[in-house]
This record gives structure tokens, sequence and C-alpha cells, in this order.
């Protein structure tokens, strides 16, 4: 069986989409705290207390999906996978 | 405040389960499994097409969902490509990168572990993309993790007298 190739770089989209969440996270811990916020690009489209609602909101704006990110207002650390012990 | 899943048995012995499919999987002892499938995000509904696998609770993965790759290809019924890459996480010392998806818990009869109910499972809305595993056969079951608790506001009983599990939603 030929491995999978699998591409590890994500859409300049969605990174810059991520790099505006982080710029602007200090900020929405403060009076968001648990909520989901959509990024689109450098702009922010909105929060709500569900993922789905903003996914559908970007869509219906016509953003293609890879183009946006939806994301918890929680604290945003480096991720180290970590599992019980097997 | 909702129950999804209710008075769940976990055992002190290995048992098997099997999937709809026909395979059979072995379950080590004092593992919680739960059913789930899991979906592009965006979705009110869980597409009936998607099959449900077993995933273990695990309150000590840190992230949402964590599946290997020959689980994720067989079990999940998704092209991993069509799931948007978000970020790169380190997993097993290697980098992966997570994919956006969401995560369907389907509801059993109380005190059985492998019956479940009609009803629509509940939607666990992933923050953060789940992790496909670089690494061959490992984990070696799908792991559900304490992230997913988090974004989905759930609240775990756990009777260790009783052997039993209960998980409920407080959003």
């Amino acid at each position: 069986m030929t491995p999978q190739t699998i591409d590890l770089r994500s859409s300049p989209a969605i990174l810059q989409s991520l790099a505006a969440f982080r710029r602007d996270l200090p900020e929405m811990l403060d009076e968001h705290f648990g909520e989901w916020v959509a990024y689109h690009l450098d702009q922010r489209v909105g929060f709500s207390t569900s993922k789905t609602r903003l996914y559908q909101e970007c869509l219906s704006r016509g953003t293609p999906r890879g183009e946006f990110i939806v994301r918890r207002v929680v604290p945003d650390v480096p991720r180290i996978m970590d599992e019980r012990p097997v | 405040m909702a129950t999804i899943v209710r008075q769940l048995p976990f055992r002190s012995f290995e048992s098997t389960l099997s999937l709809p499919s026909g395979e059979t999987v072995k379950i080590l002892h004092r593992q919680i499994v739960l059913w789930v499938s899991l979906s592009s995000p965006g979705q009110t509904q869980l597409t009936s097409s998607l099959p449900r696998f077993p995933a273990i609770l695990d309150i000590g993965l840190n992230e949402s969902f964590a599946i290997s790759r020959e689980h994720f290809n067989r079990w999940s019924g998704l092209i991993e490509d069509e799931l948007d890459p978000l970020e790169q996480v380190l997993m097993y010392d290697r980098r992966v990168v997570a994919r956006e998806a969401d995560l369907w818990i389907y509801r059993n009869v109380p005190f059985a572990r492998d019956d479940l109910l009609e009803a629509e499972p509940f939607h666990v809305e992933i923050d953060a993309g789940i992790l496909i595993s670089p690494v061959a056969n490992k984990p070696r079951l799908p792991l559900l993790g304490l992230r997913a608790f988090e974004s989905a506001g759930l609240q775990l009983l756990l009777d260790g007298v009783r052997q039993l599990v209960s998980i409920r939603s407080v959003l």
C-alpha cells in the first residue's frame, strides 16, 4: 500500500484569520470568554454561543469553507497532545 | 439540562464490541466507551450516512478528539483532505495539522453500552479541530478528550461503585 501523503499546510486565508484571532484574543477574553467568534481574513465576523450558527453565517455571506475560522474565546496555548499512559 | 449518556456501564474486565460493519474491537478493562460520529462543521443535523464508531472517554487527553489515520479512513466516512486544516499540533513528537470537524455522541439505553436510542445524537461543537495521528495504529482506539467537554459544556458523573457513567449538557 502506498503511504498517504498529508499536506500540513493551512490555507493563507486560514492563517491570516488565525493571526487576526490571536491579535484580538487578549481583549476578547475579558468580555467574551467562552463564546465562539468567527474571523474571515483580518475581519471579525461576529460572536455567538454557537459555532454552527457562525459557520452558517459565514457561508451565507458567500465566504467559502477554508477561508474563515470559528474559534472559542479561550486562552490560546501551544498545543502538545498528551494522553493517559498506555 | 439534558442528559446525553445515562448510566453507561464500564467493566472491570476485557470485552469486545462490534461495529455496524461487523468489525470487532477489543475494549480493555475500565475503558469507558462512547459511540460517536464525526462530521464537517456547520451542520445542524447529522447526515444519516455518516457511520458511528466507538471512542474511549479519556479525561487525561488534553485535546478534543484524537484518532489513528487507519480508523479515520475506515470508520469516519469522511475524507481527511476535505476537512479544513487549521493549525499545527505536536502529537507523539510529530507535527500534525488539526482538522476542522464536529462530533456527535449517541444516546445509550440506560445500563447498556452498545444499545442506543433512536434519538438524534448530541452535537459537540469541537474547538480548534480534531487530531489524526501520524503514527500507525496510535491511539489504539479513538479518544474523546477534555477539551470537547469544555467546548460543549458537558458534565461528567462517574460512579466508581456501580461502574456507571453519565454525561449531561449544561448549556
